[in-house]
């Protein structure tokens, strides 16, 4: 999984994070408009997440759309079709200063955002039907059981401080953020319900179960970073190092999940040993 | 000999699993497949490289199973079919009976006791005993000695034992002998206008 084609990129964004947070950055001006640190960080992110989208679409078209894995695939390339852009959504409205476009800017890409979870169910739910083709044994219920506990108490854990945040520190938190937050919270939590009892089954040794078990282990990772980037939303403000650190979860996770389309895509020229 | 595999149930299969894709895996298994009346089918070498790269992309429990839907046709056997036997000949004692036969001394005691049964001109295509015996009403248990004379003026001595020929000599027009399963050769591909002459050999028990 941690080849040199991956490691070389992860590695790449983390210095251009690190480089573009350095006090001494001064800026690029592009357009007469000066991107600020954070502001390269994200354009980095969109970047990548298009990229994504782009290897999927590519990776996709081949098996068509009628296929059980075109199909499969098809759910993978619209959640990263959203998500590119409603990223683009949110990167655009910074260089916006009327409020109002600035809001229908966020209003649409939060909606993207939300959407794009639709087609990404579908998809698990195929792959949790279609697990005779991929695992060895069927799934355990006792895995069923564990990940949903597991996952669950990243749910607990932000009700926690949700509660926590609009108890004591209320007059800081706007509400409708907080929701917004929670839902996508929620969201992941449920993909990580669908992913996790079958990332943790025996799959199979075909280049095509490998390929799907490095996209559920993608998935989670992604599902994570944006639980953690919401956490940084909702205190991020406050902590500098939390957004970045955040972001740069959030890139890696779009990089881990553009890495198996390229084998998908060439499955018939690759061997395994 | 090699078997023929109907795969329509496979290619299906594939289809409805990894759509147009299946195309690009037969081409890596390098298949050579006859598509007819939508059916495609495909020798037992194809199905074996096709079983490898199946294995490989998708596992061997799921790609063993994918091709348990291969049907075997038929056997289609490659062996050269033989001809049609039209002399039957003792290949054990045709060499050394006809060499005996060149012998003048063992020939002439061969035709002492021997009786005429008929003599023939014929036009023949290819050299048939079963028709030839048909055709001078000969009797298969009985032992034969045949002079056929071609138009070009070569000369065969066969001794035909119980529908077998035993011995055959060839004496060319040139004066050439030519003996054995060499003469037999030059008997099987004779044709053209031929008189037979034809004794029947007594033996004393």
């Amino acid at each position: 999984m941690f080849s040199k084609k991956i490691i070389a990129p992860i590695v790449l964004v983390i210095i251009v994070y690190v480089v573009a947070k350095l006090p001494v950055f001064p800026g690029i001006r592009v357009f007469n408009l000066v991107l600020s640190g954070d502001d390269v960080g994200e354009a980095v992110l969109v970047s990548v997440a298009f990229i994504a989208f782009t290897l999927w679409v590519y990776a996709t078209i081949p098996y068509g759309f009628s296929s059980v894995f075109g199909r499969i695939f098809m759910g993978i390339m619209l959640f990263l079709g959203f998500e590119a852009a409603g990223e683009l959504l949110f990167f655009i409205s910074h260089f916006t200063y009327s409020l109002e476009i600035k809001g229908l800017l966020h209003v649409i890409g939060g909606f993207l955002f939300v959407t794009g979870y639709l087609p990404l169910y579908a998809s698990l739910l195929m792959l949790l039907c279609e697990q005779r083709v991929l695992l060895r044994k069927p799934i355990e219920t006792a895995n069923v059981f564990a990940s949903v506990i597991l996952v669950g108490l990243l749910g607990l854990v932000w009700a926690y401080f949700v509660l926590f945040a609009t108890r004591f520190l209320g007059e800081l938190f706007r509400f409708y953020a907080v929701l917004a937050y929670t839902l996508y919270v929620i969201l992941d939590v449920v993909a990580l319900m669908l992913i996790m009892p079958l990332v943790t089954a025996n799959f199979r040794h075909g280049i095509l179960q490998v390929c799907i078990r490095e996209l559920m282990i993608a998935i989670a990772v992604f599902a994570a970073a944006n639980i953690f980037l919401n956490f940084s939303l909702l205190f991020g403000e406050k902590v500098w190092f939390m957004k970045s650190l955040s972001t740069i979860t959030y890139t890696i996770a779009y990089i881990l999940l553009a890495k198996p389309s390229v084998a998908i895509a060439r499955i018939e020229r690759l061997t395994i040993v | 000999m090699s078997e023929i595999y109907d795969i329509t149930d496979v290619v299906k299969k594939l289809r409805r699993m990894i759509g147009r894709k299946w195309v690009a895996v037969v081409r890596k298994a390098n298949l050579r497949l006859k598509v007819r009346e939508e059916t495609y089918l495909v020798n037992g070498n194809g199905l074996a490289r096709l079983r490898i790269t199946l294995r490989g992309i998708l596992g061997k429990e799921v790609a063993d199973d994918i091709l348990s839907l291969a049907k075997p046709l038929a056997v289609v056997k490659r062996e050269v079919k033989a001809e049609e036997t039209v002399v039957g000949y003792d290949r054990a004692s045709i060499e050394s009976e006809s060499k005996a036969l060149l012998d003048p001394i063992y020939f002439s005691s061969l035709l002492i006791k021997a009786s005429m049964v008929t003599v023939e001109s014929l036009n023949i295509d290819r050299f048939d005993l079963g028709k030839l015996f048909e055709c001078l009403k000969l009797e298969k248990a009985e032992t034969y000695f045949m002079k056929i004379t071609h138009e070009t003026g070569d000369v065969f001595k066969v001794i035909v034992d119980k529908g077998v020929v035993k011995a055959v000599v060839l004496e060319r027009k040139e004066g050439i002998s030519i003996f054995g399963y060499a003469a037999l050769e030059f008997l099987l591909k004779l044709k053209g206008k031929v008189e037979v002459l034809v004794l029947k050999l007594a033996f004393e028990k």
